[in-house]
Order: structure tokens, then C-alpha cells, then sequence
């Protein structure tokens, strides 16, 4: 089958999983929305040669190709507008109180702030719901680095978030917020 | 927090996002522009062609890329050259060489791709002489392509990999440097063929090439101004090769090399020119075929303080229109270089009050391998009235930003996550500000606190 040949699945992918796919560029991208998409739009493209030759289900092989990619991001050559990070932030599913859009805010900010392979082994591990053997093949580490850097990533995030507490009583208001309303 | 809370909480944080309109197309037209950009290039994209592009504002210039790559001509004069270079009589070295293209090239080849289908010739040493980075040598062969990958798509078809053997740092040893699978079939061979190794990749060893000609190592700033330039050389080949040492000028790396077919363009105001194709980093190929990413990992030298737009002293924080003005009004102004190759502006914006309802935006633009510090100034319409340079960021600094305002109208300094207070001549200090500050002009020290730490005292330079 030819690139060409292959094109319908390929567009058929990126319309139904760009959406998923952008939510993880965002966190790999420490919250800056125009990055993510500008990563997303990157790695897809240069999937986009190669797609027919792609092993298995696709989606593993993009989102490890995201994960790489934003390591080293600030190498690319895309320059679009500026798009601030505040802004970036998403709205919540529900209007949630104002409290925990702030603190949201500062989660995003927090992991921003994490060298970027740790960020990408927190993102694969705890939003992407990988194993730690799928994550470490995705970021082409060994396991036992995807555990150091899960341990020192979340000690880190804790560190800079305050409290540990913090983010859960603000999530739990947010649900009971939602249930109220 | 545990992990079920943050895994909650990340989703909760994306919940809202979405792919913006359009977005499909945008990609389905951008990967079908790599298929052509390649099938472009193997009939060989001219310089007329090139210089005729930079006429535009957005102008496309071939840049340097590295390899190996597999030329479309497999007839190309260089394999049947002697070999060059000052190791080129030196048999042990040759034969180590060419035993570690043989181990290591169908990996290399096939380590994303599966594009390599096998030799079809002898390999060919072109090039082999001593470098900064150790003994190096440039290898030709011809190999089989695997279905589809040719000049005509489908069908079999042979190529020239052209490769670069050295010393890997993390090693010791001889390896294959450089593998790009997504150019193998696309280069012609008056494409360039540039190698970026050694030590933080500060080699370079380019082939001589009809667009390879002229180079620039980095931009330079100047440090009076804030205004950005480059200046450009002819490449000095001897033997078709060129070996640079990017360790004399501190202000280049491998991202910054720009490699031109013959003198630099006249360029209008604000123009973004566009290499042909960003060059590729050889330690961070070898890394990607070997799985040792990490060790390939550049750090980013901008301050990482994403979403950081305080508006200090009661002036309006900066939103996304002022930030795009900002990054618009250094490139439109001159203090942007036209050939980054990567993403130039910074996280961050703080805002502070002027004279006579005048506002201030200070922000940072990465220039080469520093982020620079640039204020904006604007009147109480919004209008840009003038631009200032501070200097080079320093992210490993206690205190990495610290700005003079014009006309004596204060400092700006600022430790994302610190408590900051400024000390004036007399003794006095200010009250403690969090993040970022505004001091009075006699400001002589900054004291900066971060959690748990003891304070640190600055002194400011006036």
C-alpha cells in the first residue's frame, strides 16, 4: 500500500484523535495551547510518510513520537504567534468555581516547570494511563527510569504545589460544585 | 496528591481543550507538502530557484542537513574519488571506520523507517581526517531502497547513503554518527549534506555542496542595542570538506549554523526566511536509534515561567494581543534573527506603569543560544513608542531578570516562585513583592528568598 493508498486511515486518525492527542501535547507543552498545536500538527505531519508502515495501532507510536518531540522543542522552527498561557487554559467541562480554575492553572504551571522528560513521563504515566513499560518504551528509557522520574516528578509537583492536600480539596469542591449545580 | 488525584486533576486541566478548525486539513496538506518537498529535491532544487523564493517576505532557502542520505543518482561522481583528507592513508583508521559503517549503518538506516534494503556496492571512504571532535570520516555507499522510498514511489530502487563515522561521546567509540530515515530518497546531490557532532554537537563538517558556499555560525547581538545580525563567510573546503569548530564562538551551536548558496539576501523588515529543512543534530540521531535520548536532550534557554503575566503596580497585565505585538514589534524592529531555527519567543510578560499613562512590556526573545531581555514601550493608546534591550536572561542566576527602566523610572526585577525586596543606598528596603517587583531607581541590591532556602543578595549594576 502506498502513502497515498494509506491516506484515509490517516485522515481518519487525525480527525478522530487529534482532539486526545492535543490534551497530551498541552501538558507535554507546559500549558502553552499555541506550542501544542504547533507539536501536534508537526508530529502528525512527519507521521504522515511513514503511516503505512506503522506496527499496530497507531496511536502508541504518535504519542511517543509527541513525547520525543517536545523534549526538544524549543528547537523548532515553527514560528507562530504568541498565544499566553493563560489564555491557553482550557475551560473547564463545567464552569468550575473560580478557586479551582486557579489551581488548575497552577498544576499546569507547576509541571511547566519540570525538566521536560520528567513532564513527559508524568503525562504518559498519569494522564495517558500508560504502564510503566509502555511508557519507558515510549520514551525509549528503561523502566526503572520511568520510575525515578515518575518518584522525583511527583515530589516535585508536590513541592511546588504547597500542601498536598491542595489540589484534592479543590477538585473535591469543584465535583461538589458540579453535583450542585 | 496522589497519583489518582492527578491524574483526575490533568484531566480536569484538558477537559475543555479542542483541535481548532480546520486543523485535518491543515495536516493532511502539510504531510502531503513532505512527500513533494521530497520528490522536489531528488530532481534537485536549484539555487535560481532559491534566490527567486527570498524575493518573498516569508523567503525558502535550502538549509544544512545532515545524513546519512541516500542520493537519488547512483551515479554519483563522489564514490568513485579517491579519498580525501589528511587519515586518508592511514589503513587502520580506514578500516576501523568502514567497520563500524558496515555494523552500524543498516540500523541506522532502518531505525525508524525500514527503508534500508540491503548494499548494492562497496562502501566508499570520501573523506577522512582528524577534527575537534576526533578522527572522522565521510562514508559513501550505494544500498538498496526497500518498496516505495525511490525516486518513483513502488518500485525497487537504489541510492547513495552518505554517512558520517566518529567518536561518540557517550562511548568512546566509532560509530555512525548521523541516521535521518525521513531524508533517505528525498536529497539530490546538490543538496547539502551537513554533520553536527563531537561534544554538545559543536562540530561541523560540511561537504562541499553549489548550496553549502556561505556560512554563519550564530547571530550577534549587540549589546548596546539590542539589534540582531549575522555575519557571513565563505566555507573554508579543503578537499570538498570543511570542518568547523563551533567552540570559538560561544554564541554557536548547531541549531544556529546557516549555510547559504552564495551571499546573504537583502531581506525586508520583519521577513522570516525558512531553511529548506532544519538541521539535523547527529548526537540526537545516533540517540534516537540507540535509545539514549536523554543524553541528547537540549535544555531550553529561555526562563521556563509559562502563563507569568503579572501586571505590576496597578498597570493591566499583558494578554495574547499585546504578547503577539510584542513578539511582531522584535521582528519588525530588528532584533530578531530571520534564520532561527526554532521557537524564539519567551513564556512570560510583565507589565509596569510609565510616565504620563505610558506602559511598559518586558519580555525575553530567544536570539541563538541566549534569551535576551526587551522591553516594549507603549503609549496610553497602545501604540509601540520605542524598544529596549537588557541584556542576556540567565536562568541559572538567583535573580535572572533584572531591568533598568528608561529615564530613571525604576528596576524591574524578577525570581518566578521568590520573595523579593530591594535595599536603596541609604539602607531602607522595600516591602517584600512575590515573583517579580518594581524598585524604585536608587534600588543598589535585590534580597530574593526562595522557599526554604536562605536569602541571597544581589547588587544591581547602574
Amino acid at each position: 500500500m502506498s502513502v497515498s493508498g494509506a491516506e484515509p486511515e490517516f485522515v481518519e486518525f487525525v480527525e478522530c484523535r487529534s482532539a486526545a492527542l492535543l490534551r497530551t501535547a498541552y501538558l507535554l507543552c507546559g500549558g502553552d495551547r499555541s506550542a501544542a498545536e504547533d507539536l501536534l500538527q508537526d508530529t502528525l505531519e512527519r507521521c504522515y510518510p511513514r503511516w503505512r508502515r506503522i506496527n499496530g495501532a497507531p496511536e502508541p507510536y504518535v504519542r511517543a513520537a509527541l513525547a520525543n518531540a517536545a523534549a526538544n522543542r524549543w528547537r523548532w522552527r515553527a514560528r507562530r504567534g504568541v498565544e499566553l498561557s493563560l489564555d491557553g487554559i482550557p475551560p473547564s467541562r463545567v464552569d468550575a468555581p473560580d478557586q479551582a480554575v486557579v489551581d488548575r492553572d497552577q498544576l499546569v504551571r507547576a509541571l511547566a516547570t519540570l525538566p521536560a522528560r520528567m513532564r513527559a513521563v508524568l503525562v504518559l504515566r498519569y494522564f495517558d494511563d500508560l504502564s510503566e513499560a509502555q511508557t519507558a518504551a515510549a520514551l525509549e528509557c528503561t523502566v526503572g527510569t520511568v520510575k525515578s522520574q515518575a518518584f522525583k516528578g511527583l515530589a516535585k509537583l508536590r513541592e511546588l504545589l504547597g500542601e498536598q492536600e491542595r489540589v484534592a480539596s479543590v477538585l473535591e469542591e469543584s465535583r461538589s460544585w458540579t453535583l450542585r449545580s | 496528591m496522589d497519583t489518582a488525584e492527578l491524574s483526575r486533576a490533568l484531566h480536569d486541566a484538558t477537559a475543555g481543550l479542542n483541535i481548532p478548525p480546520g486543523f485535518a486539513d491543515r495536516v493532511r496538506r502539510g504531510g502531503r507538502r513532505r512527500q513533494v518537498r521530497q520528490r522536489m529535491a531528488i530532481a534537485g532544487m536549484t539555487t535560481a530557484t532559491a534566490a527567486a523564493m527570498v524575493a518573498a517576505a516569508m523567503a525558502w532557502l535550502p538549509g544544512p542537513r545532515s545524513g546519512p542520505v541516500i542520493t537519488a543518482a547512483a551515479d554519483d561522481p563522489r564514490l568513485s574519488q579517491p579519498t580525501h583528507g589528511q587519515l586518508a592513508g592511514d589503513q587502520a583508521f580506514t578500516d576501523r571506520a568502514l567497520a563500524a559503517w558496515h555494523r552500524d549503518l543498516p540500523t541506522m538506516l532502518d531505525a525508524e523507517s525500514g527503508k534500508y534494503a540491503g548494499d548494492r556496492g562497496k562502501a566508499h571512504l570520501y573523506w577522512a581526517g582528524n577534527t575537534p571532535a576526533g578522527p572522522a570520516a565521510v562514508v559513501l555507499q550505494l544500498v538498496r531502497l526497500s518498496h516505495g522510498e525511490g525516486p518513483e514511489p513502488g518500485k525497487p530502487d537504489t541510492g547513495v547513503a552518505i554517512g558520517l563515522v566518529g567518536t561518540d561521546p557517550t562511548d568512546h567509540a566509532l560509530h555512525v554518527l548521523t541516521a535521518d530515515p525521513e531524508q533517505v530518497g528525498r536529497l539530490g546531490t546538490e543538496d547539502p549534506a551537513v554533520f553536527a557532532f563531537g561534544p554538545g554537537d559543536r562540530t561541523v563538517l560540511v561537504l562541499s555542496n553549489p548550496n553549502t558556499q556561505v556560512i554563519s555560525e550564530a547571530p550577534d547581538v549587540d549589546p548596546a542595542t539590542g539589534k540582531v545580525s549575522r555575519q557571513w563567510t565563505k566555507v573554508p573546503f579543503t578537499d570538498d570538506v570543511a570542518v568547523l569548530n563551533l567552540d570559538d564562538n560561544p554564541n554557536a551551536a548547531a541549531t544556529t549554523v546557516v549555510l547559504l548558496p552564495g551571499p546573504p539576501p537583502a531581506l525586508p523588515p520583519g521577513a522570516e526566511v525558512r531553511l529548506g529543512e532544519m538541521p539535523v543534530i547527529a548526537g540526537q540521531r545516533r540517540a534516537e536509534a540507540t535509545g539514549n535520548l536523554a543524553a541528547a536532550t537540549m535544555p531550553d534557554p529561555r526562563l521556563t515561567w509559562t502563563g507569568f503575566n503579572p501586571g505590576l503596580n496597578g498597570a493591566r497585565p499583558a494578554d495574547t494581543a499585546v504578547a503577539q505585538l510584542f513578539q511582531r514589534t522584535l521582528v519588525d524592529r530588528g532584533f530578531d534573527d530571520p534564520y532561527a531555527s526554532g521557537k524564539t519567543d519567551g513564556y512570560w510578560h510583565i507589565t509596569v506603569p510609565l510616565a504620563n499613562g505610558q506602559r511598559a512590556v518586558l519580555g525575553e526573545h530567544l536570539i541563538g543560544t541566549h534569551s535576551q531581555l526587551y522591553l516594549m514601550r507603549l503609549d496610553s493608546n497602545g501604540a509601540v513608542t520605542g524598544v529596549d534591550h537588557g541584556g542576556p536572561t540567565d536562568p541559572t542566576s538567583p535573580l535572572p531578570v533584572r531591568f533598568a527602566l528608561p529615564a530613571n523610572q525604576g528596576w524591574v526585577v524578577a525570581a518566578r516562585g521568590a520573595t523579593l525586596r530591594g535595599q536603596s543606598a541609604d539602607g531602607t528596603w522595600t516591602q517584600p513583592q512575590t515573583d517579580a517587583a518594581l524598585l524604585p531607581a536608587n534600588t543598589v541590591r535585590v534580597e530574593v528568598t526562595q522557599k526554604g532556602e536562605p536569602p541571597v543578595q544581589i547588587t544591581l549594576n547602574h
